[in-house]
């Protein structure tokens, strides 16, 4: 293990450290239930933004958006757009009345609005299943970070975080997370805004790069190993060293690649001269032309269909995530929850600015990750391929700690969540099951991350964007917003759409999607689901109408009221004072 | 709840209180609750007093009330003792000193009421607001107690106190500062005669600042105008007159509100109105924004399809479609949250505004 690998591993164990404790010095306050749940809602303004995005801010966004610029290009911009804009559609449609709800969980709500105990259990397996599906590229983006910082295996790295999540929920509950999340999010920023400057700062200062070949290319003479099979599309000519196996054939000496498409093979080291071109993985955009443009790369022609679907399920899917939602229930009321969306708004937009520029930057320092197709380590990397000696390993060990603050909390939001309908509807109400819960929730996705095949974080988390937005969001717009909505309408809507989307992203899991439109849509389902999913609710609650609850009137006026005209629940304990 | 004032959360002890009293006639515990739960009722029974204390400070026993036995005991009383007005406000504190005497709560008395008439003109005034009136048993029947307790304070009075028909001389003074006066005179309808006679109790009590804690802290100038009863400072009463007024103010909005909050809830027509012009207010505002935002965030991809030669265009060595997807979306995006939340509020108001009036 090199020193850097040292020094990072000491950064991200005293990031661990740091989280617990500040997780168990909650606990002394936390007495009660709603203690554990939501913080008894009072949770300021700005603490709770800052723990909302804190918590929102996952490998997906702190690792993934700056491999996929890498990859992609101007299309990669879309990712961090719809993840900001998610909270738009939040903002505008659920986050007041939802806070108003008084519920504390997707099924809490379904439960107030249609007082159905079939709906609130469908409810609570799609908030598992959702939990556990975002949970799942969390773990993995752990286990590839540890495996970058120190050679570990994968799986130290996975079932490391795994327990550090596990516990500090166990042990914690709500509260303590919060200013667990709030001190994250700012130690994510720094994280990436530390180096973006410093890197900035050297690319500008550094030599020239005026008639220097457009990137991607070899600044120096690099080996590169690579570790899963890959397709790389080569845009030149070009010499390479090869020691294992290339389009099919035993190799160890030299070659020369002509244009086109190359197999290379697990376990193949492949050697490039300065200067070189550098092949890119079959996904990515091969040139500077085809990178710094829009709609180019994915989905094979149907770019444009790829993007919308895409935007979609991000708009869509952030109502959806439960951990996210959990977050408005420490709001201590819904004027409170829609000041905290816009300073939400605020911290993820001057944090996406960072790992889009990173991934820019990445290309002109670490394209070698273009060859192996792990481009999600492009932040983790840049650092010390830009800076030497001492100031590098010091600004990397800063970004590793940032990424496991990405993991940790996004993954333990997630956790309390699955945990938290884990234990009050699939278990007996009692304290001491919510960490039993706590258990069940955590080893589930350890072990499927274990197993799984790893794919882009970006990809991995917009599948489960992509589950949310055909179940939650028609589930809650629907249901704050039009009197209508039945519980079998609500039940019936949800399977629909959420099977459809399970199966959709299950295929893509699986590796089994076919090519064209077909594939993309499978990659990318929400542009289909979620209008089938509202589709299917408004028709059978139409056709159900003896079920609309009979006290639906009072119910929307609870979550639509401002709370000082005294009809919100009980236990709201501030009332906004101006 | 009881009634359709039930919701409003200072009344919610009172009947239960006055009932329970009534019947027994006597509450030992009555004196150490002033300051706490059984507020709406002393509360309410305060504001004439005031009103009376307020201004007729010369003309005390004078007489003109007949619940006025207690009155004009209290007025006798704060009158020797000069400032400490505090007796006034205050029926039941004043009474808990006294060992001997069974004192029912203040509620109690109005229930009892010497004053049939005025409770009856309450409950038809407003009907809604009050649960009270309707609980209590018989106004015309003083217990035992009461009457006894009465006797000792006010005995030159209660012949007017007997009569309980003092509409002419006692309503007009509660109403006095304004018409919403009145409605909040009709409330201690149950206390105006009894509370007058209460807080003849004792001075001794005024002293113990009984609702001062609780009270106190209420006071601001701001909130006293809110209430129905502006008053004017007083020199002597000053302090004092400011608790209970603020009492008053507090009440009153919700109490107001929870009329028009009972027809929202029970979906009356007005109500249906009400809630629904706000969601469509408010679901207008989301569509609107959020078309806003998908048009123009939307528009991108075609744009660039389109027009590939937007995606060359560079400004300050950035191509265009790094600067328009990677840095001005949001700005745009924080922008329209900022005005949504301006506007979702102010719907907010103007539906409490409504709800209000």
């Amino acid at each position: 293990m090199s020193v850097a690998g040292i020094v990072a591993l000491v950064a991200v164990v005293v990031v661990a450290i740091v989280t617990i404790v500040i997780g168990s010095l909650g606990v002394r306050v936390a007495r009660t239930t709603d203690d554990f749940l939501a913080a008894s809602r009072t949770v300021g303004t700005r603490a709770n933004a800052a723990a909302i995005s804190g918590q929102y801010l996952s490998a997906a966004s702190f690792l993934g958006i700056a491999g996929i610029v890498l990859k992609d290009g101007v299309d990669g911009l879309w990712y961090p757009v719809g993840f900001t804009a998610g909270y738009l559609a939040l903002l505008f449609f659920v986050a007041a009345p939802l806070r108003r709800s008084g519920a504390y969980t997707v099924p809490d709500f379904a439960e107030v609005r249609l007082d159905s105990t079939l709906l609130r259990t469908v409810t609570t397996w799609f908030v598992v299943l959702i939990g556990w599906l975002y949970l799942l590229p969390q773990l993995q983006a752990a286990g590839l970070a540890l495996t970058v910082l120190t050679t570990a295996p994968p799986w130290v790295g996975v079932v490391a975080v795994g327990l550090v999540v596990t516990a500090s929920v166990t042990f914690g509950g709500m509260r303590s997370m919060t200013f667990v999340q709030a001190f994250q999010y700012w130690l994510k920023l720094t994280a990436l805004a530390v180096p973006a400057l410093v890197v900035l700062g050297v690319f500008v200062l550094g030599p020239t790069r005026e008639g220097a070949p457009p990137p991607p290319v070899f600044s120096a003479p690099t080996s590169v190993d690579v570790s899963t099979p890959v397709t790389l599309q080569v845009p030149a000519p070009v010499e390479v060293g090869v020691r294992g196996e290339v389009d099919g054939a035993r190799l160890n000496g030299q070659a020369s690649w002509a244009p086109g498409p190359h197999q290379v093979d697990a376990g193949t080291t492949l050697t490039f001269p300065a200067g070189a071109p550098v092949p890119v993985v079959s996904d990515a955009d091969p040139d500077e032309a085809s990178w710094s443009a829009p709609l180019t790369g994915t989905g094979e022609g149907h770019s444009l269909l790829a993007t919308y679907s895409l935007v979609l399920a991000l708009l869509l899917g952030t109502m959806g995530l439960p951990h996210v939602l959990v977050r408005f229930y420490t709001n201590p009321d819904g004027r409170a929850a829609r000041r905290t969306t816009v300073v939400v708004l605020a911290m993820l937009g001057g944090f996406y600015l960072l790992p889009v520029l990173l991934g820019a930057l990445s290309r002109f320092y670490v394209p070698q990750l273009l060859v192996t197709g792990q481009t999600d380590a492009a932040v983790l990397l840049l650092p010390s391929a830009a800076l030497p000696g001492w100031a590098g390993v010091a600004v990397a060990a800063l970004v590793a700690a940032g990424a496991f603050a990405a993991f940790l909390s996004t993954s333990s939001g997630l956790l309390l969540s699955v945990a938290g309908v884990l234990s009050t509807d699939l278990l007996p109400r009692r304290l001491g099951d919510f960490r039993i819960a706590a258990h069940v929730g955590g080893v589930v996705p350890i072990v499927a991350a274990l197993g799984a095949t790893r794919l882009d974080f970006s990809l991995t988390v917009s599948l489960a964007f992509a589950l949310a937005a055909s179940t939650f969001c028609p589930l809650l717009v629907l249901g704050i917003w039009w009197k209508g909505l039945t519980d079998r309408g609500a039940v019936v809507g949800m399977l629909v759409g959420g099977g459809a989307a399970t199966a959709a992203v299950g295929s893509t899991l699986a590796g089994v999607a076919p090519g064209g439109w077909v594939g993309v849509l499978l990659a990318r389902p929400a542009l289909v689901t979620v209008p089938l999913t509202f589709l299917v609710m408004v028709m059978v609650s139409r056709s159900s109408p003896h079920r609309v609850p009979s006290n639906v009137g009072r119910t929307l006026l609870r979550l639509h009221a401002p709370e000082r005209l005294g009809l919100g629940d009980a236990r709201r304990g501030t009332r906004s004072t101006s | 709840m009881t009634a359709p004032g039930g919701p409003v959360r200072v009344t919610g002890p009172v009947p239960t209180a006055a009932g329970a009293d009534g019947t027994d006639g006597s509450t030992p515990d009555a004196p150490d609750t002033p300051g706490t739960t059984p507020g709406p009722a002393p509360g309410t029974a305060e504001s004439p007093d005031h009103a009376e204390a307020l201004r007729p400070v010369p003309e005390p026993p004078a007489g003109a009330e007949p619940p006025a036995d207690g009155d004009g005991d209290a007025w006798t009383d704060g009158a020797g003792l000069g400032p400490d007005t505090g007796t006034l406000r205050r029926s039941r504190p004043s009474r808990s000193p006294r060992p001997g005497v069974p004192t029912p709560p203040s509620p109690m008395n109005a229930a009892t009421g010497p004053t049939p008439g005025l409770a009856t003109e309450a409950l038809a005034a407003d009907p809604p607001r009050r649960p009270v009136p309707p609980t209590f048993p018989s106004p015309g029947q003083p217990p035992p107690g009461v009457a006894r307790r009465q006797g000792r304070h006010a005995k030159p009075e209660r012949a007017g106190a007997s009569l309980h028909t003092p509409p002419s001389g006692y309503r007009p003074r509660h109403a006095a500062p304004d018409a919403e006066t009145e409605q909040f005179a009709a409330t201690p309808v149950t206390g105006p005669g009894g509370s007058g006679p209460m807080p003849l109790a004792s001075p001794t009590p005024a002293g113990e600042a009984d609702g001062s804690d609780t009270y106190a802290p209420l006071s601001s100038p701001a909130l006293h105008t809110a209430p129905g009863l502006v008053i004017p400072p007083q020199p002597d009463v000053g302090e004092h007159s400011d608790r209970v007024r603020v009492v008053l103010a507090e009440r009153r909005v919700p109490t107001r509100a929870v009329r028009t909050v009972a027809e929202i809830e029970q979906q009356t027509e007005t109500g249906e109105l009400l809630l629904r012009n706000l969601l469509r207010a408010q679901l207008a505002l989301g569509l609107r924004l959020g078309l806003v935002a998908v048009f123009v965030l939307g528009a991108l991809p075609v744009l660039f399809l389109v027009l590939p030669r937007a995606g060359t265009v560079e400004i300050a060595g950035v191509t265009l479609p790094w600067l328009v997807l990677g840095f001005l979306p949001y700005p745009f995006m924080l922008a329209l949250a900022w005005l949504y939340t301006r506007t979702a509020e102010r719907n907010e108001l103007d539906f409490a505004d409504n709800v209000e009036d």
